[in-house]
């Protein structure tokens, strides 16, 4: 009897297995997403690139994104970072807005102790089962990151501000090359960090795991941001398909995102950020309207009133067994 | 078929009783545990951590290995899970005398199966919705009214319920969201960030109750063989802390979900407490549900991503509250 009972275990052990096996094979997963999602619904409305703080923003559908503490240096921990997600599309353009709390605006670097706010999205470059670890991918699942930072939107905004504007009252030498390129080799090889003209505040990367994020030779996202009353907005904004190994978006698919911020009064910069798991990020046919209201209330006494009637029906139940 | 199962629960005979002995359902936990331990491991912990590993050559084989195996692992622990899944609930109806109460548990079971069933095929959010919501009133009922039932101490209860509240804590983050996105609500969900972080509070507090009400009963069982792998996981840790290539970040969010708002010696602590309680109880003769519940908690994790981590923590606490029949202490045994 208790060889029998056995092989029912072993016998349903390899049935299991096998069908594990069968499914990893067939590249599935048994099980399905149960995070958030950010749904960027159609605006019939046009979506300004360059005005995080539009009015058509109203309509599309908030997600509130806890982000991790910075942990590259110590403390490494006690961050309570969140953002709020918010994305649109007009059948060709996909909108990304970030919006998060920061008490000071950092957008100049031109000293060595100044740190720029920053913020990225992060997307797979092929969407799919396997999705890419967070963290600047993996080799066979390589992501494309759009990152903004405060420095290059006042380059854009102010001009390119440079340290005769930090240090006004500073005493130069004499510089024979200052006009040639022999004198801003950086520049003249066309090193992001070392442009005084950008046509766009946000840079298109790739990154196929650690240590590999690249500037593209595709400057193809566009976007601003903007500080206001202790809140930064920053919006993204790139065609849905484009040419080149760059994460693709259509009406109808799903994919994931995630996120970073960069706070350059705590001196972050770099790895030091804070960051999200990956969401899924839908691109809906639906139109972003925005409605809603009384009905959500209404689901919300619904699911509430389901919770008080299991648990007095439970006790009721316990009593009645007790009785 | 139900020796070692409490007098008073093994009363109810109404509904057909599950074909698997007690000892069968054991070793079929015993092997999800093996299962979800090495996914956790190969899928969603060393696959992400290598992130500072030069990935070519044999790295790169070796990532796709452990990538394919942890593949295979996460798909045959979710068959598993939803197997015992399946039989804990049916267990649970069993038991219960008919009534409201049971069709409640019952038509709950059910709607979670569906939702289940329909997000696994399709992109519908009204079946994650119903699968969530389900999960959530199911989880809240095994945790804190069978609890009860199964004359659990003060202690036990105590545990079970913080980590029961930080699971809801969760999904009031997650499920109010997807309502808002359903119902087309233009707005953030209220408190739902600050009770995502509460969440994060109480699961770290449940593991210093769990600690008190399972593991310092069962202190002496630990010995030096448990005690020399909590502290390895615990040196470990500290060295990823203070290294300035720290992994302590992908470590956290890739695989129990925290999102380090607590100071970190916090987390460290907290760990393990939690290790020392489940070394404990593996490690003493009557506690193995209490360390396979334990354990299955820690391998779901405090945001659950996938359907499949939700079964895990339903079934973790299941086992914690000692309310399937098949689970609950003999009468002899003493804590």
């Amino acid at each position: 009897m208790r060889t029998s009972r056995r092989w029912t275990v072993l016998g349903i052990t390899l049935l299991a297995l096998m069908v594990a096996v069968g499914l990893t094979v067939s590249d599935m997963r048994l099980a399905s997403s149960q995070t958030v999602t950010l749904v960027a619904k159609r605006s019939e409305a046009q979506v300004p690139a360059d005005d995080p703080f539009d009015t058509v923003w109203s309509r599309a559908n908030p997600v509130e994104v806890p982000l991790s503490a910075q942990t590259v240096v110590p403390p490494k921990a006690g961050g309570d970072r969140t953002i709020t997600a918010r994305a649109l599309h007009d059948d060709e353009r996909l909108y990304v807005l970030m919006e998060w709390e920061d008490d000071s605006e950092d957008s100049l670097v031109s000293s060595q102790t100044e740190f720029s706010d920053a913020a990225a999205v992060q997307f797979p470059v092929t969407p799919g089962e396997t999705i890419p670890a967070f963290c600047m991918g993996d080799p066979n699942a390589p992501v494309n990151i759009w990152q903004w930072k405060a420095a290059w939107q006042t380059d854009i905004d102010e001009g390119f501000v440079d340290v005769e504007d930090t240090y006004p009252n500073a005493s130069v030498d004499l510089y024979p090359f200052e006009d040639e390129d022999v004198f801003y080799p950086a520049r003249a090889l066309g090193n992001v960090f070392a442009q005084t003209e950008r046509e766009t505040p946000i840079d298109n990367l790739l990154a196929g795991s650690f240590g590999t994020l690249t500037q593209t030779s595709d400057q193809i996202v566009n976007g601003a941001g903007e500080w206001r009353d202790g809140h930064w907005r920053v919006l993204f904004a790139r065609e849905m398909s484009v040419d080149g190994d760059y994460s693709q978006f259509a009406e109808g698919d799903s994919t994931n995102v995630a996120f970073a911020a960069w706070d350059g009064a705590s001196d972050e910069r770099d790895g030091m950020k804070s960051v999200s798991q990956f969401l899924t990020l839908e691109v809906s046919p639906d139109v972003a309207e925005g409605s809603g209201g009384v009905t959500v209330w209404i689901i919300v006494a619904v699911v509430l009133g389901a919770v008080a009637l299991t648990l007095v029906l439970a006790l009721y139940g316990r009593q009645r067994q007790r009785g | 078929m139900l020796e070692g199962v409490a007098p008073r629960l093994a009363v109810a005979t109404r509904l057909p009783r599950p074909a698997l002995t007690a000892e069968g359902l054991r070793q079929l936990t015993a092997v999800l545990l093996g299962a979800a331990l090495v996914e956790t491991l190969l899928l969603r912990l060393v696959t992400r951590i290598g992130v500072h590993l030069p990935k070519e050559g044999v790295v790169t084989r070796a990532f796709e290995s452990a990538s394919f195996l942890g593949s295979i692992a996460f798909n045959f622990a979710s068959l598993l899970a939803i197997a015992l899944a399946v039989v804990v609930l049916a267990s649970l109806a069993r038991r219960m005398e008919r009534g409201p109460a049971q069709l409640a548990l019952i038509g709950l079971s059910v709607a979670m199966l569906s939702g289940l069933a329909l997000s696994l095929t399709t992109d519908s959010p009204t079946a994650d919705a119903v699968f969530g919501v389900a999960a959530a009133l199911l989880v809240g009922a095994v945790g804190l009214v069978f609890a009860r039932e199964a004359n659990r101490t003060f202690g036990d209860r105590l545990a079970l319920a913080l980590i029961v509240a930080a699971y809801l804590s969760y999904q009031y983050y997650v499920l109010s969201h997807l309502f808002y996105r359903i119902f087309d609500y233009g707005a953030v969900p209220p408190l739902s960030i600050s009770v995502l972080r509460l969440g994060e509070v109480l699961a770290v507090a449940a593991a210093a109750v769990a600690f008190w009400a399972w593991g310092l009963p069962r202190r002496r069982r630990v010995g030096t063989a448990g005690l020399a792998a909590v502290a390895t996981v615990l040196l470990v840790l500290i060295f990823a802390g203070l290294s300035p290539y720290s992994t302590m970040a992908i470590l956290a969010l890739w695989t129990t979900g925290l999102s380090l708002i607590l100071p970190f010696p916090v987390y460290l602590l907290a760990l393990a407490l939690y290790l020392l309680t489940l070394m404990a109880c593996w490690r003493s003769g009557d506690g193995f549900w209490t360390a396979a519940g334990l354990l299955l908690v820690l391998l779901a994790g405090y945001m659950p991503e996938a359907t499949y981590q939700h079964l895990l923590l339903l079934l973790g606490v299941a086992f914690l509250s000692r309310a399937v029949p098949w689970t609950a202490p003999h009468p002899a045994a003493t804590a």
